[in-house]
C-alpha cells in the first residue's frame, strides 16, 4: 500500500507547470529518458517558492513568465519551445483562430500544446481537436475533457496562452545539471525574473511567509495551497538529490563531487520537507484551517523558520556543488 | 412585438431621404447622424464621398485592385453596422480609412484571393502602424460578418449602385444567421437595443417586460450572439480546411493525469 501511494505520487505534482512538461515528454522520443523527479529537479521546480508577504496569495507559484515556468525548463531537458503571443479575451475570432491553429499544428505533429487556465487557473495540456464539433481536448489538474472553441473567449483568467515544443536539442547531462543548479541558486537568492515585486521568492519567500503570519491577514486557501505546492516540490527535491549518486556513479572528479555534495545537501532538504509536511497537516488544503489564530500562527512561524534555516544551509551546499562543477581543470 | 415589425419596415428607403440630391447637400456629420437612425440613403452618400479615397488606401496596402475592391466593400459593411460606435461624426472619413486598413491587414494575413499568404508579423513589420489595440478594435459583430461575406459571398454584381444593395443583402444575411441563436423574445429585445438604439426603459415599455428583465436579456443575448459568432466563424474555418483536404480532427492519446 505504501509502495502504491509512493508510486502514484511519483507521477503527480502540485506544480502544474512541471506536470504539463512531464506529460508532454511522453509524446516525444525522450519519453523514457526522464522521471517526474528528474523533471522537477532539472527544471528547478522542486526548489521554487513565491510568497506574498501580506496574505500568502494563491497566485504566488505562477507569478512568473511562461519563459521562466516552462520554456527554460524544457530547454534544460533538451527541447526547444515557442510561445503563442498570448492575448486577453474576449478576442475576435481571428485571434482565437491563431491560438487554435497554434495548438492544432503541434497536435498534427503528434505532440500536445501546453495551455494556461483551460479549466482552472493552472497549466494544462491540449492534446486534440475537432473542427466539426469545434472542440479542443484538454487535460488539467481539475479535469479532462472537451473545451469548445467559443469557450476560449470565456476562460477564467480572461487570457489565452499556449506553448509548444518545436524541436529537440543535444544536451550534455552535466551541463544540464549545472544549468539547473545555477537556476536553483539564483532563484533561492531571489534573483529570478519575476512578474511582481510584491511577491518574494527563494529563501526570502519563507521570511515573507513568516511576515504574513505575523500580520494576521493570511488567506487560508492561499496559505494551504502554497503549502501544498512548496511542500510537494521539496518532496521532489529530496527525491532528486537522492537519485543523483546512482545517476553519477562514475570515477570522474565531477561525478564524485556530485555524489558527495548532493548527499550533504540531502538532510537539509529532508528537514524542509518534514517541516512543510507538519505545516500541511495544520493547514490542510483546500479549506486551510485557522492560519490567523495566534496559536496556530506561532506554530506556523516555528515550522517555517525550520524550513527556511535548513533550506538556507542546503542551498549553500548546492551552490558549492555548482562552483565545483564550474571549475575547469 | 411591434418593435420588430417597425425594424422590418425600415427596409424601404423611400421613407428616408426621399428627394433626390438632398443628401448631397448635407455635411458628413449630418449624414452620420441620419445613417445612425438607419437611413441608408445618407449612408449611401457617405459611401459615394469616401469610397475612392478608401479604395486608394486599400490599394496602397494590398497592391491588388480586385482585393482592394473587396476590402473596401467589406469595410463599408462594417462601417454601416458600427456607425453608432463612431464618437465624432465629423471624423467619418478617418474612421472608415482605419477600418479599411485593418481589413486590408486581415486579408493580407490570411492570404487574399491572389493567394499571397503573409504572416501577420511580416505585415505588421512592413507597415509598422498597427497597434494591438487597433487590431482588436476591428473586432465587433462586423468581423464575423466580414467572414461570412468572405466565405459565403457571391460574385460581385455590377449594378449601377451596387454598394448599398450589396451592403444591405450581406448585412441582413449575416445578422439573420447570427440572431438565429436567440429565441423570439430575446431577438425582439436585442434588435430593439442594437438597431433602434432604444433604451432598456423604452424596450420594457414596448415589450411589456420589467427593466431588469430587459437588462438580463440584453446581456444574455450578447453572450449568446458572441458565442454564435465564433461558432459561425469556425464553421467556415472547418469548411475551408476540408476544401483544402486538411484534417479537421486529430486526438492524441490522453496525457497522464496532471
Amino acid at each position: 500500500m505504501t509502495e502504491m501511494i509512493k508510486e502514484e505520487q511519483r507521477d503527480k505534482t502540485f506544480t502544474a507547470a512541471a506536470g504539463a512538461i512531464y506529460a508532454l515528454l511522453k509524446y516525444t522520443s525522450q519519453k523514457d529518458m526522464y522521471t517526474l523527479t528528474d523533471v522537477m529537479g532539472l527544471t528547478g521546480h522542486a526548489f521554487r517558492i513565491n510568497i506574498h508577504p501580506e496574505d500568502v496569495s494563491p497566485a504566488g507559484p505562477t507569478m512568473f513568465s511562461p519563459t521562466e515556468l516552462l520554456e527554460k525548463g524544457l530547454n534544460n531537458l533538451g527541447f526547444t519551445a515557442e510561445q503563442l503571443h498570448g492575448f486577453p479575451t474576449p478576442a475576435p475570432p481571428e485571434k482565437l483562430e491563431q491560438a487554435i491553429r497554434f495548438a492544432q499544428e503541434t497536435i498534427d505533429r503528434g505532440i500536445p500544446a501546453i495551455g494556461w487556465s483551460l479549466f482552472i487557473p493552472e497549466f494544462g495540456v491540449i492534446y486534440g481537436y475537432d473542427d466539426e464539433k469545434q472542440e479542443l481536448y484538454c487535460s488539467d489538474p481539475s479535469k479532462d475533457g472537451a473545451l469548445p472553441y467559443a469557450k476560449l473567449n470565456e476562460l477564467q483568467l480572461n487570457f489565452v496562452f499556449m506553448l509548444r515544443i518545436t524541436g529537440e536539442l543535444t544536451l550534455d547531462p552535466l551541463d544540464a545539471l549545472k544549468t539547473a543548479l545555477a537556476g536553483i541558486v539564483q532563484f533561492a537568492r531571489g534573483e529570478a525574473p519575476t512578474l511582481s515585486d510584491s511577491f518574494k521568492h527563494g529563501l526570502a519567500g519563507y521570511d515573507a511567509w513568516i511576515q504574513a503570519f505575523q500580520g494576521g491577514n493570511v488567506n487560508p486557501f492561499g496559505n494551504a495551497y502554497n503549502a501544498e505546492v512548496v511542500g510537494d516540490a521539496r518532496e521532489y527535491a529530496v527525491r532528486f538529490l537522492r537519485s543523483l549518486p546512482e545517476r553519477w556513479a562514475g570515477d570522474s572528479r565531477e561525478e564524485a563531487v556530485i555524489r558527495s555534495l548532493s548527499q550533504e545537501a540531502l538532510p537539509y532538504f529532508e528537514q524542509v520537507a518534514e517541516a512543510l509536511r507538519s505545516f500541511q497537516l495544520r493547514f490542510p488544503h483546500p479549506h486551510g484551517g485557522e492560519p490567523n489564530d495566534p496559536v496556530q500562527a506561532a506554530e506556523a512561524i516555528k515550522l517555517l523558520t525550520i524550513a527556511r534555516d535548513n533550506e538556507t544551509a542546503g542551498i549553500a551546499v548546492l551552490e558549492r556543488l555548482y562552483e565545483e562543477l564550474s571549475k575547469t581543470e | 412585438m411591434h418593435v420588430v415589425t417597425e425594424v422590418a419596415g425600415r427596409g424601404s428607403a423611400e421613407e428616408e431621404l426621399d428627394h433626390e440630391g438632398a443628401a448631397a447637400e448635407l455635411k458628413d456629420e449630418q449624414l452620420v447622424e441620419l445613417a445612425r437612425t438607419g437611413d441608408r440613403e445618407a449612408f449611401g452618400e457617405l459611401v459615394r464621398r469616401h469610397r475612392a479615397r478608401a479604395l486608394g488606401v486599400a490599394s496602397t496596402i494590398t497592391r491588388d485592385g480586385q482585393l482592394a475592391e473587396d476590402i473596401v466593400q467589406e469595410a463599408l459593411v462594417s462601417a454601416f453596422l458600427r456607425i453608432e460606435t463612431l464618437m465624432d461624426p465629423g471624423r467619418f472619413r478617418y474612421w472608415l480609412e482605419r477600418i479599411v486598413r485593418n481589413q486590408a491587414m486581415m486579408k493580407l494575413r490570411r492570404g487574399g484571393p491572389g493567394g499571397r499568404a503573409s504572416t501577420f508579423s511580416e505585415i505588421a513589420h512592413r507597415w509598422g502602424k498597427f497597434t494591438e489595440e487597433e487590431w482588436n478594435e476591428c473586432s465587433l459583430l462586423d468581423r464575423m460578418l466580414f467572414r461570412i461575406v468572405e466565405r459565403h459571398g457571391e460574385a460581385p454584381c455590377n449594378e449601377t449602385d451596387p454598394q448599398a444593395r450589396l451592403i444591405r443583402k450581406e448585412m441582413f444575411e449575416g445578422l439573420y444567421e447570427l440572431l438565429l441563436c436567440l429565441n423570439a423574445k430575446e431577438r425582439a429585445v436585442f434588435e430593439a437595443h442594437v438597431y433602434r438604439q432604444l433604451s432598456p426603459t423604452e424596450i420594457s415599455d414596448a415589450l411589456g417586460m420589467s427593466v431588469g428583465a430587459v437588462h438580463t436579456s440584453i446581456s444574455r443575448s450578447r453572450k449568446k450572439v458572441q458565442r454564435e459568432r465564433i461558432r459561425v466563424y469556425f464553421r467556415g474555418y472547418a469548411e475551408e480546411k476540408k476544401r483544402e483536404g486538411r484534417p479537421t480532427r486529430r486526438v492524441l492519446p490522453p496525457p497522464i493525469r496532471l
